[in-house]
């Protein structure tokens, strides 16, 4: 299955295949850039499965993605929390502010 | 594709109507409850006009982990006509690992060679003991060493850090597969560190259970929830045999369930109108030709073989193996451990587990005489159980509710 975590890209060494992500705690992680590169730049949002990103996806793909997990986290009686909504909410703000503009 | 171009396409106003429906209900997003309803009807209303053509029972398959839980978890399979089935295909490469290669893993890890592996594969239980260990977590409480990864970078920078002999036990799909091949291709894997690569394809897995099913239900018509994440990098292209070779309707879907039922209801027009095509409804993230650099990656650094799945036997052009400009990172060469042949595959699932009949769809969780009797998310006996992924396990946490119980109390059904 291909459960992917969404994440800001921070910024990337093509020539090793390297990107780091944010995934919503401020550490930037080292992940592997298994997509075509010319599709990522620093602020994208990307999907993440096992280390690998696997896709980019845009801020109404971030929302599906939250509703989707929110319910995930709901049903395995894990508590609806106000950590997850401002954990998108960051990764939101941090993409907006790295792509240099304020698109809302 | 434009508005007229739909419209060419369509061949009766009956036709155009539902697929303009289609189309519309494409934008909206999230369970809203009034589009599950409306979607839940025009279902409802395809699979009785199948029935008035004279088609009996129509049987769709998923194939990816996500789609079932979704399923699953909105209670999908409540919502649909009496004629149509849900089943879940192979969906999870944890559970087709063989337990040869399980058995390699633990054997590697006691003779002082490190293994990386993700959670789940590390609770896999093979079917013989090695130093009396079933499974990497066994092997790590009598001293072997194991250590846990997310992901391929972490085992990297491990190995690049502690300099051991060491070996990452490569588990996956399509989708981590690119991530696996950019790292050999740009040469940052340690000269310290294997890879024995479990890498499956899924498009021979869906024919071969195509196969099968069609072979069993001959009165029956099939249709395919193609998988998302794995089309992102294949392309839409991959699943086209199914619906030119084989004659089955072919949707990719996004993950919400308002993806699912309008590739349901997608499968049933095509169906009813005796057509097959390969639709992308999962238009936000996945493209005819999928990502060709990424492709390009993958053919460069492995090749593809003749692999065996756990339980179901040898497919076919099913496995990537590395290629021979990478064998010195190559596990199996370098600890000459044999692949397993169709001559020496045995069956390699515990007794009484049904997880290689689960996987192809042939039997549901529920059919296992072991399922939540003796085995349990908590203590799990199959490899279906074990990963997060596989069908029993998603059927054991996330099942009934939700989407469809709003859905049978909107229509008064109690």
């Amino acid at each position: 299955m291909c459960w992917g975590v969404p994440g800001v890209l921070i910024d990337m060494e093509p020539e090793k295949g390297i990107a780091r992500v944010d995934f919503g705690d401020g550490v930037p992680r080292e992940v592997l850039i298994g997509i075509t590169g010319e599709r990522l730049e620093r602020g994208s949002l990307v999907i993440v499965h096992a280390g690998v990103i696997i896709s980019t996806i845009d801020e109404k793909g971030l929302v599906e993605t939250y509703s989707l997990l929110s319910d995930l986290m709901r049903e395995a009686g894990e508590q609806e929390d106000e950590g997850m909504r401002s954990y998108y909410d960051y990764l939101l703000r941090l993409s907006r502010q790295l792509r240099g503009g304020d698109s809302s | 594709m434009s508005m007229d171009e739909k419209k060419l396409e369509a061949t009766s106003s009956g036709e155009l109507a539902e697929r303009d429906f289609l189309d519309k209900l494409e934008g909206a997003f999230r369970s809203n409850i009034h589009v599950a309803v409306s979607l839940r009807n025009l279902i409802h209303r395809l699979a009785e006009k199948a029935l008035m053509r004279g088609i009996g029972r129509i049987v769709i398959m998923d194939f990816c982990g996500t789609h079932e839980w979704s399923i699953v978890h909105f209670g999908i399979r409540s919502l649909m006509p009496r004629n149509v089935e849900l089943v879940a295909g192979p969906g999870c490469p944890v559970c087709v690992t063989p337990s040869k290669y399980i058995e390699y893993a633990v054997k590697l890890s006691f003779e002082g060679i490190t293994v990386y592996t993700y959670g789940d594969a590390y609770r896999l239980k093979s079917l013989r003991p090695i130093n009396g260990a079933y499974s990497l977590q066994e092997a790590r409480s009598d001293g072997a060493s194991v250590q846990v990864v997310t992901s391929f970078i972490d085992a990297i920078r491990l190995a690049n850090m502690s300099g051991r002999e060491s070996v990452f036990l490569g588990i996956g799909f399509e989708t981590v597969a690119p991530g696996y091949a950019v790292a050999f291709k740009k040469n940052i894997v340690p000269g310290n560190l294997a890879f024995l690569s479990q890498v499956k394809l899924t498009p021979p897995a869906m024919r071969l259970s195509l196969e099968l099913l069609m072979k069993e239900k001959l009165d029956y018509r099939f249709g395919v929830i193609a998988p998302g994440h794995v089309s992102t990098i294949t392309g839409a292209k991959a699943w086209s045999f199914a619906s030119e070779e084989m004659g089955i309707p072919v949707v990719i879907a996004g993950f919400e369930p308002i993806d699912v039922l309008i590739a349901i209801a997608e499968i049933l027009r095509q169906i009813v109108n005796n057509e097959s095509k390969t639709v992308i409804e999962y238009r936000r993230a996945v493209t005819w030709s999928g990502d060709e650099e990424a492709q390009r990656n993958i053919n460069e650094v492995f090749t593809t073989i003749d692999d065996a799945w756990r339980g179901i036997g040898i497919i076919p052009r099913s496995g990537l193996e590395l290629s021979d400009r990478y064998a010195s990172h190559n596990a199996f060469e370098k600890y000459s451990l044999k692949r397993i042949s169709s001559d020496d595959w045995e069956y390699d699932l515990p007794r009484g587990c049904k997880c290689g009949l689960v996987t192809l769809g042939k039997a549901k969780p529920t059919d296992c005489p072991l399922f939540m009797k003796a085995c349990t998310p908590d203590r799990p006996i199959g490899p279906c159980m074990v990963s997060v992924e596989g069908t029993c396990s998603i059927w054991a946490r996330f099942g009934g509710g939700g989407l469809a119980d709003e859905v049978a109390r909107s229509l008064e059904v109690y």
